[in-house]
């Protein structure tokens, strides 16, 4: 849960319609704090594939081949404010990691520290009859669940998180203490790793941008 | 592109409020439910709609049971089968229980097939069929027996496409008793095996269900009939919701008497009268049952009821007397049991305060008795006396006997053992120290003899003449310092000398190959040292030495006891050597080996 502001949003419309040039101001002051946190993010992804498969189209062509570039590239920040997400809030500003191979690299094992599960396989059973061995029966496994790994491979999804992990660990950036259940969705290689190692110094820094930017706009409006 | 949400960092997130409506839905059917839920425990609320839906579902049910047996019934007469109508709804009902296939679904295929075949068991034997067929592919029951049914009449075209491992050249080649039989053996035991599974279990359970209601419906249309005087169903429905809330009204007066039984004083007499009239109340109302309570309770407010026989004041008069004895008795017995309690707290005290004073009396008696306790003067004042360790632990370890001092004279008895241990082994390395020989015993008279017999040689050398003190005599040096006269002249005099003393053979003397007027001749190259030179003075035979006469004899000191230091021992010997002068003892033990 990123800090809560109350009013960002009105004062991001009243800094555009009342003063554009301060309104700007504030998005650089807060892109210039998030920069540095995306570069170094961009650097704890590798150029080259962390496994030597991945660089190369699957037969398939589902599963995003890995492309150092992209995914270094997909790594950024934005300064505008975000959709609202299911629990109701809008983020004024973010750090993203928008590539698919990006996405994998940055959270593959953050859910199953040893991959995803093997599926569980379902026997099916047809009766046969043949008039020459008379009643007989066709067996065969499947399995149509989505949760589970369906590689024939039962290894995997193990193989391919010890791999990344060789890489870069998984870093959990929330900091927060006390009572209740820690959600893993601050927890990555890359944006959120670089987001622990900053230690909350931008995402103070951001807030009071913010709030210098209200002291600037009430300056300037007049109300005090 | 959007951006997963799950590799993004929200920085400065506001809340927009969307959340807000869907926790207010949230919250208004989690209320909703819960009040469904109160209302559900006190069964008052819904007690009505309840009883009457379940009473309109069974009765819906149990007719269309009814309906579906007289068709069967009906059916089965067409075709000739009349006579095992009865054998065909056991049957059915049998298989329902059994398979835990719904009565609705069996009937209607039993009918197809009996209409094919005409003949029950070869019916029954076709269900056995279709039913597995039905549980292993999953195809409707009526499907199946629709295909079987007509495959019976000749039409094989929808039993191939059933799938069930049938070829067209089976179909067209074979007869449909084989068919069956292959199918039989195909599909066996899969509706049995169905059933014993967990939705077959479900399934059976919701048979139960739906037979009950069927059979609570067969139940409620003959009393509704009955209620309604009319054998006809047209005045059912309106009979339904009259008997709904005549249940209701029950559930309701079960209620009200709860409350105003409680509110009844002594209402636990009354009690066997809610349960005696408890079947009445379903037909009674509120206001007959508030009319019930309103004669209680005036039955109640006349009072005065005798439950034993006799008069009412009889009964007032012998219960006010039992109680002022009972109260008398009571307040007799606690005042004699709060004087006992005194006295028992008197008595303890007192005996406490003497036992204090006993025992203070007893400590100054043998204080003042210690005083006189001779044994223990004796202690003291050894203590105070000069005394080794060994000795003051004994004199502890007493007194702490004396004393009954259990665990202060366990350690001083412990201390003590380890004192006389080390004493012990002390004793014994003495024993084996005084045994060994003594190797410096006769030196102080052998000295006095060397010096005696260096002296006759001092003034030989000072009477030497150009002797140069500190030059040390050298062969070479002789013809330059003119020493061999010298040396002539001493070798004379030491001949004289020797006739004069007659000394030993100047053979057996050996020879001074050193002279130096150094006082302390030195053990140098010719090998002649001072004991050599000094054994000259004593007695040779044959190389082989032997004490002479004057020589000290050897004393064997056996100290008994510790010694302290050298003063203690050779205090310790001079009174051994005195007593044993004194005694004439002899300087040699018995049977000891005289050695070189």
């Amino acid at each position: 849960m990123p800090a809560q502001v109350k009013g960002g949003l009105a004062l991001r419309k009243a800094l555009k319609k009342f003063t554009p040039d301060l309104a700007k101001e504030t998005q650089a002051e807060m892109a210039s704090l998030l920069k540095p946190i995306a570069t170094k993010a961009k650097g704890f992804i590798p150029r080259q594939a962390p496994l030597s498969g991945w660089g190369k189209a699957s037969g398939n062509g589902k599963f995003p081949i890995w492309d150092g570039s992209a995914a270094r590239s997909g790594v950024g920040y934005k300064t505008t404010p975000s959709k609202v997400n299911r629990a109701g809030f809008r983020a004024l500003a973010r750090i993203q990691n928008a590539s698919a191979s990006g996405a994998i690299y940055e959270t593959a094992g953050r859910v199953n520290t040893s991959g995803r599960e093997q599926a569980k396989m379902r026997e099916v059973v047809i009766p046969t009859y043949r008039r020459d061995t008379g009643a007989g029966e066709y067996r065969y496994m499947t399995s149509t669940n989505k949760k589970y790994g369906k590689s024939n491979n039962p290894e995997a999804g193990s193989i391919f998180v010890q791999a990344i992990n060789q890489y870069g660990r998984i870093v959990d950036a929330n900091d927060q203490t006390g009572r209740g259940r820690r959600s893993r969705k601050m927890k990555g290689r890359a944006i959120f790793r670089a987001w622990a190692e900053d230690g909350g110094k931008t995402n103070a820094a951001v807030l009071k941008a913010i709030e210098v930017s209200r002291d600037k706009f009430n300056k300037a409006v007049g109300y005090n | 592109m959007a951006v997963d949400p799950s590799v993004r960092i929200d920085i400065a997130a506001e809340f927009t409020g969307k959340k807000a409506f869907k926790q207010a839905d949230t919250s208004t059917a989690q209320l909703t439910k819960n009040v469904k839920n109160l209302a559900k425990t006190f069964g008052v609320a819904f007690s009505t709609a309840k009883v009457l839906a379940y009473a309109k579902a069974s009765i819906r049910a149990a007719a269309a049971d009814q309906k579906a047996q007289q068709q069967l019934a009906l059916a089965l007469k067409n075709v000739g089968l009349e006579r095992d109508a009865a054998t065909a709804e056991g049957y059915i009902q049998r298989i329902e229980k059994e398979f835990g296939i719904v009565d609705d679904k069996l009937r209607p295929a039993y009918v197809r097939l009996a209409i094919a075949t005409r003949n029950t068991n070869e019916t029954q034997r076709l269900m056995g069929i279709a039913m597995d067929i039905s549980a292993n592919t999953g195809r409707d029951l009526e499907a199946v027996t629709s295909a079987l049914s007509k495959a019976y009449l000749g039409n094989n075209t929808t039993l191939g496409k059933l799938g069930v491992g049938i070829s067209k050249a089976d179909l067209a080649t074979k007869s449909f008793q084989d068919i069956t039989d292959q199918l039989a053996v195909t599909f066996a035991g899969a509706a049995k095996s169905s059933a014993s599974t967990f939705a077959g279990s479900i399934d059976k359970l919701a048979i139960a269900s739906n037979n009950a209601k069927e059979i609570i419906g067969t139940s409620l249309i003959g009393a509704l009939q009955s209620l309604g005087e009319n054998d006809s169903m047209a005045t059912l429905s309106s009979d339904i919701e009259g008997a709904a809330k005549s249940l209701a009204n029950f559930v309701d007066s079960v209620v009200y008497l709860k409350e105003q039984i409680k509110s009844i004083p002594g209402a636990g007499i009354f009690g066997y009268l809610f349960s005696g009239v408890t079947d009445l109340l379903g037909r009674f109302s509120p206001q007959r049952l508030s009319e019930l309570i309103k004669a209680i309770k005036g039955f109640q407010g006349m009072g005065n009821v005798a439950m034993t026989g006799g008069s009412n004041m009889d009964t007032q008069k012998y219960l006010a007397e039992q109680k002022k004895i009972a109260d008398a008795k009571l307040k007799a017995d606690k005042d004699a049991s709060a004087k006992k309690a005194l006295a028992d707290k008197l008595a303890a005290a007192k005996k406490l305060k003497a036992d204090k004073e006993a025992a203070a009396n007893l400590a100054k008696l043998s204080q003042a008795a210690a005083l006189f306790d001779l044994d223990r003067i004796q202690i003291e004042a050894a203590l105070k006396g000069k005394i080794n360790e060994e000795e003051k632990t004994r004199l502890l370890l007493m007194q702490a006997v004396l004393e009954e001092d259990a665990s202060t004279a366990e350690n001083l008895a412990k201390k003590l053992a380890d004192i006389q241990k080390i004493n012990f082994q002390i004793a014994a390395d003495l024993a084996t120290i005084s045994l060994t020989k003594d190797p410096f015993m006769t030196w102080a008279g052998s000295l006095s003899l060397a010096l005696v017999e260096l002296g006759k040689y001092n003034k030989v050398l000072a009477d030497v003449p150009n002797l140069v003190p500190g030059v040390n005599y050298n062969p070479k040096q002789n013809a330059d310092r003119n020493y061999d006269d010298k040396v002539a002249a001493v070798t004379a005099t030491i001949e004289a000398l020797a006739e004069a003393d007659q000394m030993p053979e100047t053979n057996n003397i050996p020879t001074p190959a050193t002279t130096t007027n150094n006082p302390t001749p030195s053990n140098d190259l010719y090998g002649f040292s001072l004991p050599d030179y000094l054994r000259s003075g004593m007695n040779f035979a044959g190389g082989a030495y032997t004490s002479p006469a004057t020589a000290p004899a050897p004393i064997t000191v056996i100290v008994e006891g510790s010694v302290l230091d050298g003063d203690d021992f050779t205090e310790k010997v001079n009174m051994a050597f005195l007593n044993a002068q004194r005694k004439g003892l002899t300087r040699s033990p018995a049977g000891a080996i005289a050695t070189p």
